[in-house]
């Protein structure tokens, strides 16, 4: 039970300490501070990923796009793009990056095509660590990849071979939110046991998507229930739309079908309004902190391990450290300038931790 | 009519009270044989046609009856008693060779030969049709569902797994009834196409299934005792094409799929699923496929337009290709009707609404309008490309080198010698072959057995060494035992001497001392 300090009106102003204030400082540093996040999609072609983009972030990114005819894309290779913006909302800034994977799953031959989306996700990680370990650690960028939003195809039974390969070689490695593209193919029954199967699929080959955090038993109700309807509608089924069309009266988002208007924020429409308030208003930052929290620190030591194994194997059957065997030493093997005694010591004291 | 004087001379046979009433148009009932035509080398003099209201060549006369076979006349020409005979021989010749093109006359009244037709569709309705519709798409595409919606019933077919090893055809087949025609349905499915990662082998099942069965037709063609009346056509009809609806075009799988097909089934692509498209995507996805399909040169079906009957609805459906369609089998009151529709939270897709889908005109371009053009189109242009490519590949040709026709017996007869004496051949090879092989094995065994011999003799040439050895050694043990045998004798009678002579002594010496 924390201590609180008695109430009165003097009391108040002679024990007040202030420390109350600490959540407003945060906040205004983080403010002038800013955030960023990096933002994976994956999934093939045509499934509405630019269009699902443009709709959270209610900005157009893919202005000049050129999408490749058939015959092109039979022996497509996966590529990475990286588009950055800054938006800015209510004095906060944020950094957003989307990463695009064009050519995934889309030539006719897709074994291991999701080899350079693992190896762009290592290459940032690895970049991180290298800051991280060096000298000057003021200005460190952080481009790890912090969530991303798999697109599932619905005109499926569930899960495909590519599907169930791509999210077991990124699983342990960044943050996967899966999402059944285009919805507007399904009615509300085709829907349930479209996510009932894919839920089930996902436990069936052990894949480990991103898990909602659990609330607090101290939360209201009307939190833990907005937070239990959350997880059951895992995975969300949306719908992406960048136009607005006229709707009982109102200007909305949506798709203008000769039978009816689809709402992209319409709750009994789809699962759009979830998908935004998960990513951005409520689980933005815990995304990053199991980012940073699980899966660098996962990377990292398995890439500490790796070396360390290497080091032993290589080491001379002393000690002490010497000149050369501190080539050898777990720190990331780069072309270090010759450090001083100070930082010597460091790296001697972390060695035995290490060894240890 | 009455005779006019012709240039031959007087005594030309006539053209028959009928020549000048003669139609030269398209009579009913006339009988048309353009195979002759190429072989008509116009050896009539100053006459381009047979059968037009023009002087009759000299030496034939037609008969008085209206509709005289060919060849009737061919055999009876009238010589007539002024004509030149330097050109008779020739005639014969020429009429022996060549058939004339058969004149078209016109019918006095009502024969009734119209009902040929007719009599054709009797028995084809009582034979029964049958129809063989191959699907192919990604799984969950709506394959099923669309064969359910457009066949009006519930074929059973269990879901399909995405995780298939590769793709396996699964052909199932249905009697179907309406009023009184019997249908004979067979769908195939390709199962697990589009699933595997690596999609390179994908489409070789389907090409070896579509070949399979042209290649039983085929066989069962060429059978001595063959009943093609009733054999049950599974030749591949119509390929359904599923496009995924992406919005942005077509997918690499399907480009090369296509690609690989369409010189042997009649392909119809449809763009499935088609109620997450909206209208205006709907069409530029239209352009971009077509346009697709057009610059890679897929030759996809199209509705033919040269059937005065249908031509023109054809060539209207031909520019809605590929149709996007959307199936459902259950029912949602619209209205006051129930109709087969999807619904939704935001509105209901009726299946046959033109304004929601193009399912009906599906439904109608492949069911109602063109379902005998397809198989017709399978049987003259796919099946007969695929028995041309086979027969030239197994050596037949249709003319030799002199350009005399050969028949197909013929050349089966020479392919058979052939093989015969080829068999022969192998089969000398073969005896040959064993025969030196036993060759060889015998002199291999006497050589060994020459070898062990030899051994033989050897080992018993030493042991015959070893005995003699012994046996010297025998004697000579012999004669050493028999010495010291005599040398004993000898050493005992010596000390029996020795010691009778010591015993005599001491008396002698006593003897002496006495003295």
């Amino acid at each position: 039970m924390p201590l609180t300090c008695p109430a009165g009106p003097q009391d108040i102003d002679k024990q007040y300490v202030g420390f109350a204030t600490l959540p407003n400082q945060v906040h205004r540093k983080s403010v002038k501070k800013g955030f960023d996040f990096t933002l994976m999609v994956a999934g093939e072609s045509g499934l509405g990923k630019s269009t699902l983009v443009h709709s959270l972030f209610l900005t157009d990114l893919y202005k000049d796009r050129k999408l490749l005819s058939a015959e092109e894309r039979i022996s497509q290779t996966v590529e990475i793009l990286k588009h950055t913006v800054d938006i800015e909302e209510k004095g906060v800034k944020l950094k957003l990056t989307i990463v695009d994977t064009p050519g995934f799953g889309d030539a006719v031959n897709n074994s291991e095509c999701w080899k350079p989306i693992t190896d762009y996700v290592d290459q940032q990680f690895e970049q991180y660590f290298r800051d991280e370990s060096g000298l000057n650690r003021k200005n460190i960028q952080d481009n790890r990849v912090h969530c991303c939003l798999y697109f599932i195809s619905p005109f499926g039974h569930g899960l495909r071979p590519v599907d169930v390969g791509f999210m077991k070689a990124l699983h342990e490695k960044v943050n996967i939110v899966p999402l059944i593209a285009k919805a507007d193919c399904l009615v509300p029954g085709e829907i349930r046991k479209l996510k009932e199967r894919i839920r089930e699929e996902i436990d069936k080959f052990g894949i480990h998507v991103y898990q909602f955090p659990e609330c607090d038993s101290d939360e209201d109700e009307d939190f833990k229930q907005q937070d239990r309807e959350l997880k059951e509608s895992a995975p969300f089924a949306v719908i992406g739309s960048n136009t607005v069309v006229e709707a009982k009266g109102q200007r909305v988002r949506g798709r203008l079908y000769p039978w009816g208007i689809v709402e992209v924020e319409n709750q009994a429409h789809c699962d759009f309004v979830k998908l935004r308030n998960m990513l951005i208003r409520t689980h933005m930052h815990d995304l990053k902190d199991v980012t940073c929290d699980v899966h660098y620190e996962n990377y990292r030591a398995h890439c500490i391990q790796q070396m360390t194994r290497c080091a032993a194997l290589t080491r001379l059957p002393h000690s002490k450290l010497t000149q050369d065997s501190r080539m050898e030493s777990p720190i990331p093997i780069l072309p270090l300038p010759t450090p001083d005694a100070e930082t010597e010591k460091l790296i001697r004291m972390k060695d035995e931790e290490v060894r240890r | 009519g009455d005779p006019r004087p012709s240039k031959w001379g007087s005594g030309c046979a006539r053209g028959g009270a009928r020549r000048g009433g003669r139609s030269r148009g398209r009579g009913r009932g006339r009988l048309r044989d353009f195979s002759r035509r190429r072989r008509r080398q116009g050896e009539f003099p100053g006459s381009g046609h047979i059968g037009s209201i023009q002087p009759q060549p000299p030496g034939r006369r037609a008969s008085r009856s209206r509709l005289v076979p060919v060849a009737a006349r061919v055999l009876a020409p009238a010589r007539p008693p002024g004509a030149e005979l330097a050109m008779a021989a020739t005639d014969l010749e020429r009429f022996s060779n060549a058939e004339p093109e058969p004149r078209s006359l016109s019918l006095g009244g009502h024969v009734g030969f119209d009902s040929l037709p007719d009599q054709l569709v009797s028995k084809s309705v009582t034979q029964g049709f049958s129809f063989n519709i191959l699907c192919v798409g990604e799984t969950g595409i709506g394959k099923s569902t669309l064969m359910n919606t457009l066949f009006n019933t519930t074929f059973e077919t269990e879901e399909a797994s995405h995780h298939e090893e590769c793709v396996r055809l699964r052909p199932q087949t249905y009697d179907l009834q309406e009023s009184n025609v019997h249908l004979k349905l067979t769908i195939v499915d390709a199962v697990g196409f589009g699933d595997q990662i690596n999609k390179d082998e994908s489409y070789r099942p389907i090409v070896d299934y579509i070949d399979a069965q042209f290649e039983n037709y085929l066989q069962e063609e060429l059978k001595i005792r063959r009943s093609l009346f009733d054999y049950h056509d599974t030749r591949i009809h119509v390929c359904l094409y599923f496009i995924t609806p992406t919005g942005h075009s077509l997918k690499s799988l399907d480009l090369v799929t296509m690609k690989k097909l369409d010189s042997k089934v009649n392909i119809i692509p449809i763009i499935a699923k088609a109620d997450t498209i909206s209208k205006s995507e709907l069409h530029k996805f239209k352009i971009k496929i077509m346009g697709e399909l057009v610059s890679n040169g897929v030759q996809i079906y199209q509705f033919p337009t040269d059937d005065e009957a249908v031509a023109e609805i054809n060539a209207v459906m031909n520019a809605h290709l590929p149709f996007a369609v959307v199936g459902s089998t259950e029912e949602v009151k619209v209205g006051n009707k129930l109709v087969r529709a999807r619904q939704y939270p935001w509105g209901v897709v009726q299946v046959e609404n033109e304004n929601h889908c193009d399912f009906v005109k599906l439904r109608e371009m492949l069911i109602r309008v063109n379902m005998e053009d397809l198989r017709e189109q399978t049987h003259s242009r796919h099946y007969e490309l695929y028995r041309r490519c086979k027969l030239e590949e197994m050596g037949f040709q249709d003319s030799d080198g002199d350009s005399q026709p050969f028949s197909l017996q013929e050349t089966y007869e020479a392919k058979r010698k052939e093989f015969l004496s080829e068999l022969q051949r192998k089969e000398e090879e073969m005896r040959q072959m064993f025969v030196n092989k036993v060759k060889e094995t015998e002199l291999e065994l006497k050589e060994k057995e020459r070898e062990l011999h030899e051994k033989f003799e050897h080992l018993k040439r030493v042991h015959q060494e070893e005995k003699r050895k012994v046996e010297e050694k025998r004697r000579e043990l012999e004669e050493e035992t028999n010495a010291f045998n005599r040398r004993k004798a000898a050493v005992e009678a010596l000390q029996s001497q020795a010691l009778h002579a010591t015993s005599q002594q001491p008396l002698r010496k006593d003897k002496d001392k006495k003295n």
